[in-house]
């Protein structure tokens, strides 16, 4: 069934410009194949349907027929959102299985990342509102990435450069109501963690975040990184149990808790906070396989950051949670001291707790 | 827009009222399609108070090469910020200061009001005012050819809430801020970070923690502006654990900077928090920087200051980091009153104060010029060569020229009375003027 919609895809690819018009509109599956509105070049479609990358229905969000959904080890956190992440190559290509960085994905691929809420997070078969779908697709002249908005009715997703704020409420696992100022990103700030060096980047597909098991659309349960290599998009992969794998950073049977902020820290700071990313300014780095401890922030004065901390002078104080503005700025929601910068604008109260029971776990240090 | 959202969970699917988002990014209906503002090689996209926000982000996130985007008269209100493609010679240009006045206090999310993200070309920022951003004012990374001019920023509160900075160019080259009116930033008006190639030249900076701030950069010209009324003036500085150290070749003239009394507003984990409230000016740990010409007059604590990072007394590991000042020439500026009274919520400023007894000026002041005389251990402390980092003071209208040597403190009773030396000739040197900052592109003043 792959296979066939593979080749199906193929004869997409071929009829590229015809289509577009047509999958702009009505989004009809008998015309419409993933990668039809990856073309090169030209403004993207109007309509995320034009891309035939997802389905909505009925409250749920499923990948079209040749497109591969994926889930990571350690995600990022988008103020409690549920998300759908689902990734197309153009029929024929493939990825090389790389460790230790990203992969880099093949001209013409898309992933696309749905982002939704249920009304209460304690009702796992809650509805959920789903908000935005936001969309990369791999050009040759590199990765652009745009926001598709959903309405209200849920029946079709609009392009929206701009982005906006939107604000709701819903229930927490705990029962309270909470009240986001969700940020639909603008397509100018998708840069702003996306990107290294200048060039816009994918985030999620390392292979220790894919080196995890997935139930697909079928119902078989299987390893991410063998389903990828099974059906053929990712080339040289090891064994799963040779390939390494990212704590999963709230599940105690993935790691240890530095290893599991660790990770945490990586899937949710290291975007910037790493050579080449935005915070490269501020010489903090928070990538997982960072070893100094003047760059994870231990004992280390903030530098460049303006409103870095109120009344405490170190990044990170071992055993001193309350004292360290890393804890100080997760907590916070204020814009200019929440981090990160963007798509945050709730405490992440489980992250918090993470990393402060990691820096409890330090050795004493006095950063004096 | 913010949309009228969901109110509660039970009416997350009943609220039909929601009004779809538009794609378009066509202005408003009362807007006109063109202004005398158009003059760039691509689009010109005029949007007006009455175009939406989400209108107005998607204009900026959407622009391209030779684009500009003209703000008509009035007041803008956004919740979240307005950042920039990436494209090269893009103008976003207003009716003026006062004039085009966006409004971010409803901001949500974003640490800066207007934000750009290169790598790109000959961006310019003109004629608007940005008025309480929750965090910086303008932004702008990995630009060549980042012009500010003729903008105001403005806070309200006057307090830590303020944004940190105004202007903020950082890992930028070839950076131009011109005719620009600063106030209220609860760390530096003008911040000019790990940039290359920058003049600031003609703005005006008061109320902030900091008027100017030139850090960890190369090749500096801060010429003719007016810093006033600022916890402290205009300082140039080089910080440890950054990407880029060894700020050097920086020239400071021909500036006012007065009355930088203001007490210090930033929040308590700033670094600038520790600047003494009444600071004219100051060098810190960098290379080859050139005073001149400057006015120098009624800044409580001290006029001039040529120190180490250790003064800061923060700890740093940094095997790169170069802590002391050297080749630094301070000569020809107008001094007056300053130093009259040394703030005591400082550090620095009670160290001051311990001094009054040995300072050989009017009153007791603190001296015009002072350097910490904290050497590099590395440079032989030989009596016959006092002078090894190369600080040269030739300022006979300075009320005195001294050397603190709070490398001779007692780190247990520091008393700057049993320490200092007021002898200026031990800083007659001269070092040969640096030269102009300019670049291809650079327009005349």
């Amino acid at each position: 069934m792959v296979r066939l919609a593979r080749a199906v895809g193929v004869a997409a690819l071929v009829g590229l410009a015809a289509l577009g018009g047509a999958c702009d509109d009505s989004g009809t599956v008998a015309k419409c194949f993933p990668g039809t509105a990856g073309a090169d070049k030209g403004a993207f479609p109007s309509s995320l349907s034009a891309y035939c990358m997802v389905t909505l229905q009925n409250g749920t969000v499923t990948a079209n027929d040749g497109v591969t959904p994926y889930d990571l080890q350690t995600p990022l956190f988008s103020d409690y959102a549920v998300k759908y992440r689902t990734v197309w190559m153009p029929p024929g290509t493939s990825v090389s299985y790389v460790e230790g960085s990203r992969f880099e994905f093949p001209v013409g691929t898309v992933i696309t990342k749905s982002f939704g809420f249920p009304a209460d997070l304690r009702d796992t078969n809650a509805p959920v509102k789903w908000i935005e779908t936001r969309v990369l697709v791999h050009r040759t002249t590199g990765w652009k990435g745009v926001s598709y908005r959903w309405d209200d009715a849920q029946q079709n997703a609009t392009i929206e450069p701009g982005g906006e704020v939107l604000d709701f409420t819903f229930v927490n696992t705990n029962g309270t109501e909470l009240s986001p100022h969700y940020l639909v990103p603008s397509q100018a700030e998708c840069p702003k963690c996306h990107a290294n060096n200048g060039s816009v980047i994918t985030l999620g597909p390392w292979a220790n975040q894919l080196n995890r098991d997935f139930t697909y659309p079928d119902g078989t349960k299987e390893n991410e990184l063998t389903h990828w290599s099974r059906i053929g998009i990712l080339e040289g992969a090891p064994s799963p149990s040779q390939a390494p794998v990212l704590p999963s950073a709230f599940d105690p049977t993935t790691g240890d808790v530095a290893s599991r902020a660790r990770a945490y820290l990586q899937a949710n700071c290291a975007y910037c906070h790493s050579e080449g990313g935005e915070a490269r300014t501020t010489g903090l780095d928070l990538g997982y396989d960072e070893t100094g401890s003047m760059q994870l922030g231990i004992c280390k004065m903030p530098i460049a950051a303006g409103k870095a901390g109120e009344g405490q002078s170190y990044d990170i104080v071992p055993q001193h949670p309350e004292s360290s503005i890393l804890v100080y700025r997760m907590e916070s929601t204020a814009p200019a001291i929440a981090m990160p910068e963007i798509g945050r604008s709730l405490e992440h109260f489980e992250a918090v707790e993470l990393i402060s029971d990691w820096i409890n776990s330090m050795p004493a240090t006095n950063c004096q | 827009m913010r949309g009228n959202w969901i109110l509660a969970p039970v009416a997350l699917f009943a609220l039909g009222a929601f009004v779809a988002c538009s794609s378009s990014s066509s202005p408003g209906s009362s807007c006109p399609t063109t202004s005398s503002l158009c003059t760039g090689k691509g689009k010109c996209i005029v949007v007006c108070p009455s175009t939406s926000e989400t209108d107005i982000s998607g204009d900026f996130a959407q622009v391209s090469t030779g684009d500009t985007i003209v703000f008509e008269p009035g007041t803008y209100q956004f919740n979240m910020q307005l950042a920039i493609g990436a494209a090269d010679d893009v103008t976003v240009v207003g009716a003026g200061m006062g004039k085009t006045i966006l409004d971010f206090h409803g901001q949500a999310q974003a640490d800066d009001a207007v934000f750009a993200q290169g790598p790109m070309k000959n961006l310019t920022i003109e004629s608007l005012t940005v008025k309480d951003s929750p965090g910086n004012a303008f932004k702008t990374l990995s630009v060549t050819g980042m012009t500010f001019k003729s903008l105001e920023v403005t806070w309200t509160a006057l307090d830590h809430t303020d944004g940190a900075y105004g202007v903020y160019p950082v890992q930028d080259t070839d950076v131009l801020v011109e005719d620009c009116k600063i106030s209220g930033a609860s760390d530096s008006g003008i911040y000019i970070g790990q940039s290359n190639y920058i003049v600031v030249r003609s703005n005006e900076a008061f109320q902030n923690v900091a008027g100017i701030e030139i850090e960890n950069s190369f090749n500096a010209d801060v010429h003719d502006n007016y810093a006033h009324d600022n916890t402290g003036g205009i300082l140039v500085f080089d910080l440890p654990n950054l990407p880029q150290e060894g700020g050097h070749n920086v020239r400071v003239f021909n500036n006012k900077i007065e009355n930088n009394n203001t007490e210090n507003f930033a929040m308590t984990g700033d670094i600038v928090s520790i600047v003494p409230a009444g600071t004219g000016s100051f060098v810190m740990a960098n290379d080859h920087v050139e005073v001149f010409g400057n006015t120098i007059t009624g800044n409580k604590t001290a006029g001039f200051g040529i120190i180490s990072y250790e003064v800061s007394q923060q700890k740093f590991t940094d095997p790169n980091y170069y802590e002391w000042p050297r080749h630094v020439y301070v000569h020809d500026n107008t001094w007056s009153h300053n130093g009259y009274q040394p703030d005591l919520h400082s550090q620095v400023g009670a160290l001051l104060l311990t001094g009054a007894s040995a300072y050989p000026t009017p009153n007791h002041s603190v001296p015009d010029v002072m350097y910490d005389g904290i050497l590099d251990p590395s440079m032989m402390q030989d009596p016959s060569y006092p002078n090894p980092m190369i600080i040269c003071v030739h300022e006979p209208t300075a009320s005195a020229v001294c050397n603190g040597h709070f490398d001779k403190l007692d780190p247990n009773n520091p008393d700057l009375s049993k320490t200092i030396n007021c002898d200026a000739t031990q800083f007659a040197c001269m070092l040969p003027p640096l030269p102009a900052v300019s670049w291809s592109g650079l327009p005349a003043q």
